[in-house]
């Protein structure tokens, strides 16, 4: 009987064993070595409620762009689509809608007085003076402390 | 002692066969699945091809590259090229009057997209321009979102500045606006000899993905092409990029559900990436009417180089 129970078991990992193996060569790897890359986003010492951050190689001609919505101050980007390791131009976009449109129905035409206005300095966005430097290996965890004048 | 032999299986074997079949089927599933999206992406590519030869088509006819968009609401390239899409019969329903001058009352709003003299054409369900690899997502005002989007060049479409057309950013992230073969009709029209890059290396559309509306009602309209913000990709954002779409409003994308791409609302310039469901990448069709299939892991500059129409790139057919 013990004999029996001990083959059952074998039986029943083995099968596990084997679907596991097959499953694990699906992951989605593009063959890059990517990071994770995530951080803080403060302006003038607040969390910036919303916007965008985008890490742009300042080599364009190597390597992949990034980027990932703040919330509350927080960005991730995860390690699936992260950065490779390099160096990074960093560009924060946050924008304050005059009026939100109205929903419900095809949007109509947008006057430039309409459209949302920048928060951000362009010393962080239009001229970028942000960099990071993403490294293998290690957590890359970035603070970005913005001034607004 | 009667030991009587039983016909029959003991556990263990059967455990085998349940193993082995179990094998069996993992290993076909994903095979079929593959297929299965090989022969959508082929009919995703046929359509993009389509959309290509029509433009050539629509050249042929009027000496020009169609219109990227009559301002922000009277049509975009999606109409434009419809007589070549053989949907003449919907392109005969187009109103195409709408114009700056009109009142309220002269129609003004009635010949929009999504007025009442023009919503026989734009709630019309155009197969070709729809890719089976996508989700159909909610049509707003009956008006359906599709698959394929028109090149805008490598910056942004800008607000700034902006009363009577649509204009590209002359720069943004650092990028130089270098030209691109769609822009608004009311910047004039593109010609073939404009295109000093060469049409071989020039896109003219590639992919995107439509938006799902959220569960209350927000709405998500990219690959909403009749409306012009939805009509355009933008080269300063990677295919199937983390960086997120810039749109006109944060009332207008709903990122992080049923597989939105990232997106936030409400800045001067507004952006779109080109995207797709297709495993590790999406396709483009060029100038010269060739389908490429484009890799995300394309790097920026390279990427920039095929949207610009004269930006004198050096483009090696490997980069990408």
């Amino acid at each position: 009987m013990l004999q029996s129970n001990r083959c059952v078991h074998f039986a029943v990992m083995g099968c596990l064993a084997l679907s596991s193996a097959l499953f694990a060569g699906c992951g989605g790897s593009d063959g890059l070595p990517r990071e994770s890359v995530s951080g803080v986003v403060m302006l003038d010492g607040q969390p910036l409620p919303s916007g965008s951050i985008q890490m742009l190689p300042v080599d364009s001609k190597v390597g992949v762009a990034g980027g990932a919505v703040i919330k509350d101050g927080k960005f991730e980007i995860g390690r699936e689509q992260g950065l490779i390791p390099g160096q990074y131009r960093v560009v924060i976009n946050s924008g304050q809608e005059a009026t939100p449109p109205p929903s419900g129905e095809p949007p109509g035409p947008i006057a430039a007085a309409d459209a949302a206005k920048e928060i951000i300095p362009a010393q962080y966005n239009a001229q970028t003076t942000l960099t990071a430097d993403v490294k293998a290996g290690t957590p890359n965890t970035f603070p970005f402390d913005l001034k607004s004048k | 002692m009667n030991h009587r032999k039983r016909r029959g299986f003991t556990l263990i074997e059967l455990l085998v066969v349940i193993a082995i079949i179990a094998v069996l089927i993992a290993l076909l599933l994903p095979a079929v699945q593959a297929a299965r999206e090989a022969a959508r992406r082929s009919q995703c590519v046929n359509n993009l091809k389509q959309i290509g030869l029509a433009v050539m088509n629509y050249e042929s006819s009027n000496t020009s590259l169609p219109p990227g968009c009559k301002f922000q609401v009277w049509g975009t390239w999606a109409i434009f090229i419809l007589p070549y899409m053989e949907q003449t019969q919907v392109y005969n329903s187009w109103n195409s009057l709408g114009d700056y001058g009109l009142s309220a009352a002269g129609g003004n709003s009635a010949l929009r997209y999504g007025g009442a003299m023009n919503t026989t054409a734009t709630t019309a369900r155009i197969n070709s321009y729809t890719c089976p690899s996508d989700t159909r997502s909610a049509p707003l005002g009956g008006i359906p979102s599709y698959n394929y989007v028109a090149n805008y060049g490598n910056t942004a479409i800008t607000s700034v500045g902006t009363a009577t057309s649509t204009a590209p950013a002359l720069t943004y992230n650092g990028f130089m606006y270098s030209g691109a073969p769609f822009s608004d009709i009311y910047l004039g029209a593109v010609t073939l000899s404009s295109i000093t890059d060469g049409l071989s290396n020039t896109m003219y559309h590639a992919e995107c993905i439509e938006g799902q509306d959220g569960p209350t009602g927000q709405l998500d309209l990219r690959g909403y092409i009749h409306w012009w913000e939805g009509a355009f990709f933008e080269s300063s954002l990677t295919p199937n990029s983390t960086q997120p779409d810039q749109m006109q409003s944060s009332g207008y994308c709903y990122a992080n559900y049923l597989g939105n791409p990232p997106c936030v609302g409400g800045t001067t310039n507004f952006v779109h990436a080109a995207r797709s469901r297709h495993p590790g990448g999406l396709n483009a069709v060029m100038g010269d009417g060739s389908v490429r299939f484009v890799k995300n892991t394309i790097n920026i500059a390279t990427w920039q180089a095929l949207s610009t129409t004269k930006g004198a790139e050096v483009i090696s057919s490997d980069q990408y």
